[in-house]
């Protein structure tokens, strides 16, 4: 699994160690969400994590990013540990996290904005990605005047504007449509194909996982920790069509029995 | 690369020009058929002159006081007790909202004092402002200061509050600094509050204006109308009343100006 490591010599990009986090209940009792998640993602490598709803993936990829603070275990990019947020980790939100008083453009240049880069140079960078993403032409427009899909491009674009070496993506087409969705899917890997960035994306879907992933890690258990992982070996450039294949069909299935597992134990 | 189709919809926005238009020109139509109805009053049922005056008379003495150049005098010593109150009102109901939005102390120890105070008809207190400033300028300012403030503060203070939390997130993976949070999030989630409050705080300072002119005032228009009340002159008095509803008219519509200027999104939203 970690046979790279070795290949390379070089440090993991983002190593987890034995993460634990606990939130405080009404009642005042501590409830435990995740409890041992280790895992290693090499450079430019794109992972999913796959679970039931309530499985911790969200906190999970909430203290990757550094917006949560796990009750011990360390959070390591380049082998530092990490505790907030930093332009080194960009995240893509489920959705309506746009401005809605900004338009386009000045979407994708906030992060830009915040590092107090210099604005002619930022503007040409948005304006690049805006074209990668799909939305040239939109620059101008706010964002509800654009469709579901067109948002979370938009998302994706403001993510990628302080170029970071990690990508999180937290469910970003849950609320999608299912033909958005597929179209998403492939969009977002031919735009992975020409920023290789490493990734970390979160979803309940099965085959959005197995179509997108390198790695389809697949968390369970009350706490929550990595119960498989699973590789996924389809070649790329993948065509939504392998979705059908029954290579892929059997792996949705073995996925599928993995998750399954929580309602037995829960 | 395009977008598909399936990808598009909902994106172009639609408008009805010609409904706008529709409804503009009742609204032209029902003014024109209240002031006919005015005229008509004036001439043939309410006669004398001491109770009503018809529209064409009440623009024969404004024109008459235009003229003279006594009516400029007026309005200038209104419109400077209001800008200064008002002015005064926004600034510090800004200030003090957004502290009450910020800061937790700042809330627990003004927010008492905030209910208790706008909820309680506060031009009352002209009498105690005629003793404490005297008749002049600053009797005036402070109570359209004090009528206005209220809702503005208010507004101000539930603007930054409701801040979605989803954006102050972003704020936080963005890695944004409080004065950046504050500056890039909060402030511009809470401007149509602040202008929302603003607009309800323009027209109780107007009435600010009157009641602070009709208690003691050597001039201004609510002194204009005091003065014709008391020499039983109903054009004047009318005349009075008229401009008062034309300057809120004014800075409504210029503050409806400013909104578009500063939130572009919101009309955007308003037309789709």
């Amino acid at each position: 699994m970690t046979g790279g490591l070795e290949m390379q010599g070089a440090v993991p990009k983002l190593i987890l160690e034995d993460i634990a986090k606990g939130f405080l209940s009404a009642s005042g009792e501590e409830r435990s969400v995740l409890a041992g998640v280790s895992l290693e993602i090499q450079a430019g490598e794109f992972v999913c994590l796959v679970g039931a709803s309530g499985s911790g993936k969200t906190t999970l990829i909430r203290i990757l990013d550094g917006l949560l603070t796990p009750s011990s275990g360390r959070v390591l990019v380049d082998g530092k540990p990490v505790a907030a947020p930093g332009p080194d980790r960009g995240f893509v939100f489920q959705q309506d996290s746009l401005l809605p008083w900004r338009t386009v453009i000045d979407n994708v240049l906030f992060g830009l904005e915040v590092l107090k880069h210099d604005r002619g140079t930022s503007r040409a960078t948005a304006r690049a990605l805006i074209e990668l993403v799909g939305l040239k032409g939109h620059e101008k427009q706010y964002p509800h005047e654009l469709s579901g899909g067109m948002r979370q491009r938009v998302n994706l674009a403001r993510a990628l504007a302080v170029d970071p070496d990690i990508l999180l993506m937290d469910e970003p087409f849950a609320a999608l449509d299912a033909q958005t969705r597929e179209i998403m899917q492939r969009e977002l890997l031919r735009i992975w194909g020409q920023r290789k960035k490493t990734v970390v994306f979160i979803t309940h879907q099965i085959d959005e996982a197995l179509y997108l992933a390198d790695r389809v890690m697949v968390l369970g258990g009350r706490p929550a920790h990595v119960r498989a992982t699973i590789e996924v070996p389809f070649e790329r450039p993948r065509d939504l069509a392998i979705k059908m294949h029954p290579d892929f069909v059997a792996r949705m299935r073995e996925v599928w029995q993995l998750i399954q597992q929580d309602g037995v134990e829960a | 690369m395009t977008i598909p189709a399936a990808d598009r919809t909902q994106a172009t926005v639609r408008r009805r020009p010609a409904r706008a238009r529709i409804s503009r020109r009742r609204a032209l139509i029902s003014i024109l058929l209240g002031l006919l109805l005015w005229e008509f009053i004036g001439r043939f049922v309410l006669t004398n002159a001491i109770l009503f005056a018809p529209f064409s008379k009440v623009i024969e003495v404004g024109w008459r006081m235009t003229v003279s150049g006594e009516i400029w005098r007026h309005l200038a010593v209104s419109a400077s007790e209001f800008f200064l109150g008002f002015g005064l009102a926004v600034l510090l109901g800004i200030a003090v909202g957004v502290l009450m939005g910020r800061s937790r102390l700042a809330r627990d120890y003004i927010d008492p004092w905030v209910s208790i105070l706008y909820s309680s008809p506060l031009v009352a207190l002209m009498p105690f402002y005629l003793l404490l400033f005297g008749v002049g300028l600053l009797s005036k300012v402070a109570i359209i200061f004090t009528v206005s403030i209220f809702p503005i503060l208010l507004n101000t203070y539930t603007g930054i509050r409701s801040a979605d939390r989803n954006l102050l997130e972003v704020a936080r993976s963005f890695s944004c600094s409080p004065l950046q949070t504050f500056t890039k999030i909060e402030i511009p989630s809470a401007l149509p509050f602040i202008i929302t409050g603003i607009r309800l705080g323009l027209g109780r300072g107007l009435t600010g204006v009157v009641v602070g002119e009709l208690f003691a005032s050597r001039a201004g228009l609510g002194y204009v109308i005091a003065t014709a009340g008391q020499s039983f002159d109903a054009a004047t008095v009318l005349l009075g009343v008229l401009l008062f509803t034309l300057s809120g008219l004014l800075m409504m519509g210029l503050l409806a100006w400013i909104e578009a200027a500063l939130a572009p999104w919101r009309t955007s939203l308003e037309q789709s």
